[in-house]
């Protein structure tokens, strides 16, 4: 942004407004200069907050958290808190790099870390300063402070109250002294106003903490709203709840995809977006892209209309609620198992293959397809017959297939007229994503008689246990030596029955309405 | 116009504190010289650029709440009704104003002669004044009649006759919601008047839309009007049906979708729609004259079972059968005993609208393409001298939702529905409830108005739509808002029936909670049953406590 960007950031032009007495005539110019310059400070504030106002008329352009150009935060002593190092906070063996401190041996580890609460509810600043205009203190965030916005805090790597630079202000109680504080202005402020969820998130009764991927998840929804039902903003929402971005301008080429720093990033002619570290990209330099597209495996949703396995699906459940009066449903995996061929079930010949469930289950399954065939007049194996139907006689073994793919065979015979897949890999989320605890808006979003089979991965941890060799006191194996202890000797009480035990009758009158 | 230019004396001290300082911080930092401590700096400049800018900060914070719904309504400054109506415009959203009941009226006279009811004519019931809205007379034939307006008195069988004129509630609101068979009061005098009562529940009858009402009506407000998604068709219902109360759409993936298995594999392909749909908070009372036949004779006591059918288009999803009486009973209470009531389905084709895939009356069941076989046996009528059948007329009550058929035509219409969009609407699977409680204080203190305290109760659990359970603390919560200091809630009581589609009824009873089950398989679960209370199910009873 250019400076000055607006009349209240030009002192000159202000003071001009003033007229030629002030500018020209007036002995004491200087002072008069700089304090329409500081009025135009206050000014450019509400010039920003109206700014903001007008934004937030619009889902698309409201801003994620109200913006002050120079935030006042007073620390007080008495509210400083000391924190002791935790894993995790970046403490190296050896001299620290920020604090230049020697841990010793024996030594305390306490007091690394300074926090005071905050009453306003600060997000992010990138800079801390002792004064506004020639600060001698600026401390950045990141390295000398961080903030807790969940927790309302500041955190300093040092003792503000031991820096030089800051001079306390001794606050008395007569002639006590009971506190002190210190001033410090944190540049450019972003404050959680709560904006989205009250300008947006409400009115459609999405709650979600402040941020760009809850912005995003708001605006694919009531795209979704507004349109109607699109694979576009089912993507938004699918990609806002990972936090990454969907293809933002109708057409886009891809120039670069890195992933050499700390994300993946694929830049276009118009766009740069972030990803995962490890997440994989699904496009390729010089590759057009268009509006709402999803870039990486991260998330993708796989249409079933072709009657093909989706990459990458091995297996979908049949659950009970697509199965009334089922356990758990049965599971259907992409392999290619042996069909079962039985002559003479109820006067008709039985087809079955392998599938993976409660074994309750599974047979419950191909009873009730084997008896439903007969009560419609067509049973699955006069279906698969490979002289094609009707047969002329009864199927055999030999007219049947001999083999099955069972994802396969529910996907092209089932699936592929009303459902599709989505898969999302949760540990591709990026910081700040809106996450997958309402999902249940997808719900909200698609089509009633269209159903979505949700496939979420993650990180696997593995913990390998070697079975071909015993275990010992750590490490889990093939075989474990056990030990025994001797407990403490139960106490024994003995109750007799007749001293302790009575019955008792109550009756009561109990009203119903019949109807 | 709520949004007003702050009172200067009324600022956040903290906001102008914070003016101030950052602005004798940017002063002292760009000329340390001046003293901003104190004198006319201080007083004159600093303080009331402070002031005159927290005032711009305050006005123009007011600005952005009035475009926030949630900040409209939550806060004091703010929350006028004008307002929030100019913020609902974004949303295509116009609040809705109440409306006065209105209904039948049957007015029974002892004598063949015309009668006069004129324009305006009051009756009194529920203590609430309804005017006849056009003027009738009732003529003693059909060749007698001159007009439009004009109706024949119809004899009861008992040596009086019958007539009908429609009246309109006085007062807007829910009270004139009065029930079949509700006396009536005239103010003026009739000739040959003998008793008037309601012929069926009365319609209509809602209070102004309050802010909380509106907001929830916000996303379909935003949403387009198609069969979509589940936000968008919710929209469409609203608009085209604005006096549903709730509604929820079961599809592909739900447990209670049973119409999408009709193939040799048992489960679903999809492409189907079952919407449920609450179109009134308590289910209309609807009589209607019907022809039994006569199916057999007990000659122990002479008594008949006769049977009568119910086509899909009369009270069209229906819920039950309330009573049955003879013709010319004049009773307003009791029933003969249905013995036997088979559900089936009616899908016969119509013009333009798609016919939904059911092929069991389970399926079909609170939809406008259930039918229904009733038998009942009649104590009353001695079959000696009778064969079997023989026919006889009878006076039917049924309990329905309305609407069920407008809205299923609606949706299944070539102009609202996609090709093969096979949607399927029906009447929300009825939890019927009943509830009752003690009142208890020291003798002396005054006990709150039951009807308006039965009332309050009766819509709580009527709006809470399809929520899957009721909680006592809830209604128990409703209770102590009407409680003066010094009473208390003893002893409440929950008991309800769920009237599931196959017929059969679950009973479930609660001092804490009622739950509705999770039988999907049944079509019964939180996401099809409503909760029914109706005023007359909820038994006030008081107790003195003697408390030394």
């Amino acid at each position: 942004m250019e400076y000055p960007a607006n009349d209240f950031q030009n002192k000159e032009k202000l003071l001009n407004v003033l007229g030629t007495h002030w500018t020209n005539t007036y002995g004491g110019k200087d002072f008069v200069e700089e304090f329409v310059r500081s009025r135009g400070e206050l000014e450019d504030q509400n010039h920003i907050n109206l700014t903001e106002a007008c934004d937030l008329l619009s889902r698309l352009d409201a801003p994620v958290y109200h913006k002050e150009k120079w935030l006042r935060v007073v620390l007080k002593e008495s509210e400083r808190k000391k924190r002791p190092i935790k894993y995790g906070d970046g403490t190296v063996y050896g001299e620290q790099p920020i604090t230049g401190q020697m841990p010793l041996y024996g030594g305390s580890l306490t007091a690394v870390e300074y926090v005071f609460p905050l009453t306003q509810p600060l997000v992010f600043s990138q800079l801390a300063q002792n004064k506004i205009s020639e600060p001698s203190l600026s401390w950045l965030h990141g390295i000398d402070f961080t903030l807790n916005s969940d927790s309302s805090a500041v955190i300093f790597k040092t003792d503000p109250f031991a820096d030089s630079n800051l001079v306390p202000v001794e606050i008395f109680d007569g002639d006590v002294v009971i506190d002190r504080e210190i001033t410090l202005w944190f540049k450019n402020a972003d404050l959680d106003k709560n904006y989205l969820y009250t300008h947006i998130g409400y009115a459609v009764n999405i709650y979600g903490k402040s941020s760009e991927s809850y912005k995003n998840l708001l605006n694919a929804y009531i795209d979704s709203l507004v349109i109607g039902a699109t694979k576009e903003s089912l993507e938004k929402a699918l990609a806002a709840m990972l936090g990454v971005r969907v293809v933002q301008n109708d057409e886009e080429i891809v120039e670069l995809i890195d992933s050499s720093g700390d994300n993946l990033v694929i830049v276009t002619d118009k766009e740069a977006y972030l990803f995962n570290v490890n997440d994989t990209a699904t496009v390729s330099v010089g590759d057009t892209v268009y509006k709402g597209q999803l870039l990486t495996t991260a998330a993708s949703v796989h249409e079933l209309n072709s009657g093909a396995v989706p990459p990458g699906v091995v297996a979908l459940n049949i659950g009970p609620d697509m199965m009334a009066g089922y356990i758990d449903g049965v599971m259907f995996c992409d392999t290619t198992v042996s069909t079962v061929v039985e002559e003479n079930v109820d006067g008709k010949t039985k087809v079955s293959f392998d599938l993976v469930g409660h074994p309750s289950d599974v047979e419950k399954f191909w009873d009730d397809v084997h008896a439903e065939g007969i009560r419609r007049g067509a049973t699955l194996a006069e279906l698969l017959d490979t002289r094609g139907y009707p047969p002329p006689y009864e199927p055999t073994a030999a007219t049947l297939p001999t083999t099955i793919n069972p994802l396969a065979f529910l996907i092209k015979n089932i699936l592929r007229f009303n459902a599709f897949v989505v898969k999302i890999d949760l540990s591709m989320k990026l910081s700040g994503a809106f996450g997958i605890n309402q999902v249940d808006l997808i719900r909200r979003m698609t089509p009633p008689w269209t159903a979505l089979f949700l496939i979420t991965t993650g990180t696997q941890i593995e913990s390998p246990v070697n079975l071909t060799q015993p275990g010992d006191e750590t490490e889990a194996g093939g075989s474990e030596s056990l030990s025994t202890f001797i407990g403490a000797e139960p106490v024994e009480e003995s109750v007799t029955g007749s001293d302790h035990v009575s019955e008792r009758v109550r009756l009561a009158v109990v009203e119903g309405f019949c109807r | 116009m709520a949004i007003e230019v702050s009172d200067l004396n009324t600022l956040s001290q903290t906001s102008v504190d914070d003016r101030r300082e950052l602005l004798a911080q940017l002063l002292q930092e760009y000329e340390s010289r001046v003293d901003l401590k104190r004198g006319v700096i201080h007083d004159l400049l600093l303080e009331l650029s402070a002031v005159i800018s927290a005032a711009h900060e305050e006005n123009i914070e007011r600005l952005r709440l009035s475009n926030s719904l949630q900040g409209i309504i939550e806060s004091p400054e703010l929350s006028d009704p004008t307002l929030v109506d100019k913020v609902l415009s974004n949303y295509r959203l116009t609040r809705k104003s109440g409306s006065a009941a209105s209904g039948q009226i049957t007015i029974v006279v002892n004598r063949l002669a015309p009668v006069t009811i004129e324009t305006g004519a009051e009756f009194e019931a529920n203590a609430q004044t309804f005017s006849v809205s056009s003027a009738v007379i009732a003529r003693t034939s059909t060749a007698s009649v001159q007009s439009d307006s004009d109706k024949v008195l119809t004899p009861l069988g008992d040596g009086n006759y019958a007539f009908t004129v429609s009246v309109v509630a006085d007062q807007i609101g829910l009270a004139g919601r009065v029930k079949k068979d509700t006396l009536f009061v005239p103010s003026v005098a009739i000739t040959n008047f003998v008793k008037a009562y309601a012929s069926a529940d009365f319609v209509g009858g809602a209070e102004d839309e309050t802010n909380e009402e509106l907001t929830s009506r916000l996303e379909a407000g935003l949403a387009c009007k198609a069969l979509s998604n589940r936000s968008s068709m919710t929209a469409l219902l609203m608009d085209r049906f604005p006096y549903v109360v709730a509604s929820s759409i079961i599809g592909y993936g739900d447990g209670e979708m049973l119409r999408d298995r009709h193939s040799i594999f048992p489960f679903s392909f999809g492409g189907r729609t079952d919407w449920y749909v609450r179109t009134s908070e308590l289910p209309i009372n609807l009589g209607i004259s019907v022809t039994a036949t006569l199916m057999s004779k007990d000659t122990t006591d002479g008594s008949g079972i006769w049977q009568f059918s119910l086509p899909r288009d009369v009270a069209p999803g229906f819920y039950d059968v309330k009573n049955i009486r003879l013709s010319a009973s004049a009773e307003t209470a009791g029933t003969f005993a249905i013995t036997s009531q088979i559900r089936g389905f009616d899908v016969t084709p119509e013009t333009s609208i798609l016919r939904p895939d059911i092929e069991t009356s389970d399926e079909a069941a609170f939809s406008r393409y259930q039918t229904s076989v009733v038998r009942f046996r009649d104590p009353l009528t001695i079959t000696d001298a009778l064969s079997v059948g023989a026919t006889k007329d009878y006076a039917v009550t049924l309990r329905y939702m309305p609407g069920i058929k407008d809205i299923q035509l609606a949706m299944a219409s070539r102009d609202t529905r996609y090709n093969a969009g096979d949607v399927l609407v029906k009447a929300a699977v009825p939890c019927f409830m009943s509830v009752s409680f003690t009142i208890e204080g020291k003798s002396g203190l005054v006990l709150p108005d039951a009807t308006t305290l039965k009332s309050a109760i009766a819509s709580l659990v009527n709006n809470s739509g399809f929520c899957g359970k009721i909680y006592a603390s809830q209604i128990l919560d409703v209770i102590h808002g009407y409680l003066g200091k010094g009473l208390a809630v003893a002893n409440l009581d929950m008991f309800a029936q769920i009237l599931k589609p196959n017929g059969s009824v679950t009973s479930l009873r609660s001092q804490t909670a009622i739950s509705v089950p999770n039988t999907p398989a049944d079509m019964v679960t939180p996401r099809t049953v409503c909760f029914v209370l109706d005023p007359e199910d909820i038994a006030i009873s008081a107790r003195t406590i003697n408390v030394p």
